[in-house]
């Protein structure tokens, strides 16, 4: 090998290929095996343990897509699982708007027909207040129209004699007490 | 008025009345004045009208009285319209009334009447309720068309209720 490199640079006067002095690429060489040793020393593990993170990120975002999955596959089974048979779930809610309306049905009829108990025996309570009052009313007034009608007949009579008489009993009444 | 005053007033009458020697007289004419006072409702308001300046009040008592009372009495009068007690001048009369007859032992009866009693039967009234009380009687009689019939006698606190109008009252609260 020495050889050739020396017949080469011999025979040619400094060719691209072949340096003119032969040492060149023995230095180039240990130069080129310095900076491999130094790349495989330094930037290799930091390219390796790049590679490796890249990896395990890929690694765990395939696991978090599985969990994703999972759960949307869960959600699933529970949205269908709550729907249960749509048809069924609607005769039942038709049921219970069915139930719903009668028992609404049933409570305003009671109510109405409390409201008419109140009304009624309120109304046959005015309905003795007022007799009483009017009966009281009329007695009134009939005892005060016989009042007058009785004072204007005493007034009439209380003549002369009349009050003579009531003078001369209220002596006698005086002095027999 | 105050009982004091009115007792004040009256004593001081029948001071003058005692000092004229006619204590009754002058004791039944103001009573009689009272009476009309209090029965007359113009003349009332007249004589308490204090707007009206007191010798105007004064000269109308003059002018009613002058004649048909004594001069004692009209001058007693005068001076309790001028003083502005024309308003108490009924309790007065019955505060002279009953000093009066207090001091002759006697007790003072007011009957209400609906028409005017005649001698004998104010007599007879009197000596009626003399039986009853024990003391001399001194009837001041106040004719009273409210009473419509009957009498109504009044002695200290003792009501003697035989009037009409009394028993139309109870035949009302028993209707």
């Amino acid at each position: 090998m020495y050889d050739i490199i020396t017949v080469l640079a011999a025979e040619g006067p400094n060719g691209w290929f072949i340096p003119a002095d032969p040492k060149e690429l023995y230095y180039g060489g240990a130069a080129f095996l310095i900076v491999m040793a130094l790349l495989s020393w330094k930037v290799l593990p930091v390219i390796k343990k790049g590679l490796n993170d890249s990896q395990q990120a890929m690694v765990d975002e395939g696991a978090s897509a599985d969990i994703a999955l999972a759960d949307a596959q869960k959600e699933e089974g529970d949205l269908r699982a709550s729907l249960g048979d749509p048809q069924a779930e609607g005769k039942r809610l038709v049921a219970e708007a069915h139930e719903a309306a009668n028992q609404l049905r049933l409570d305003s009829h009671a109510k109405t027909q409390q409201m008419v108990n109140d009304a009624w025996a309120k109304a046959q309570g005015d309905v003795v207040s007022l007799k009483t009052s009017v009966t009281s009313d009329l007695s009134g007034e009939v005892s005060t129209k016989a009042l007058t009608a009785a004072e204007a007949i005493v007034a009439n009579n209380l003549d002369g004699p009349a009050q003579t008489d009531l003078i001369e009993d209220y002596i006698q009444k005086v002095a027999s007490a | 008025m105050s009982d004091n005053r009115v007792k004040g007033y009256a004593q001081a009458m029948l001071n003058v009345a005692q000092a004229e020697g006619n204590v009754t007289g002058i004791s039944n004419e103001m009573f009689s004045v009272a009476q009309a006072v209090s029965s007359n409702e113009e003349l009332r308001s007249t004589l308490t009208d204090n707007r009206i300046p007191a010798n105007r009040r004064q000269q109308i008592v003059e002018d009613l009285l002058g004649g048909k009372a004594s001069n004692a009495t009209v001058g007693l009068v005068s001076m309790v319209v001028g003083a502005g007690r024309a308003g108490e001048l009924p309790d007065i009369a019955n505060a002279l009334a009953a000093m009066a007859a207090n001091q002759d032992g006697r007790q003072v009866a007011t009957v209400r009447s609906a028409v005017p009693l005649s001698d004998d039967q104010q007599q007879r009234l009197a000596a009626a309720l003399k039986q009853n009380t024990g003391q001399d009687i001194d009837l001041k009689v106040i004719v009273d068309e409210s009473v419509m019939g009957g009498l109504v006698t009044t002695i200290g606190d003792t009501v003697i209720d035989g009037s009409v109008r009394s028993r139309l009252s109870k035949l009302r609260e028993t209707l």
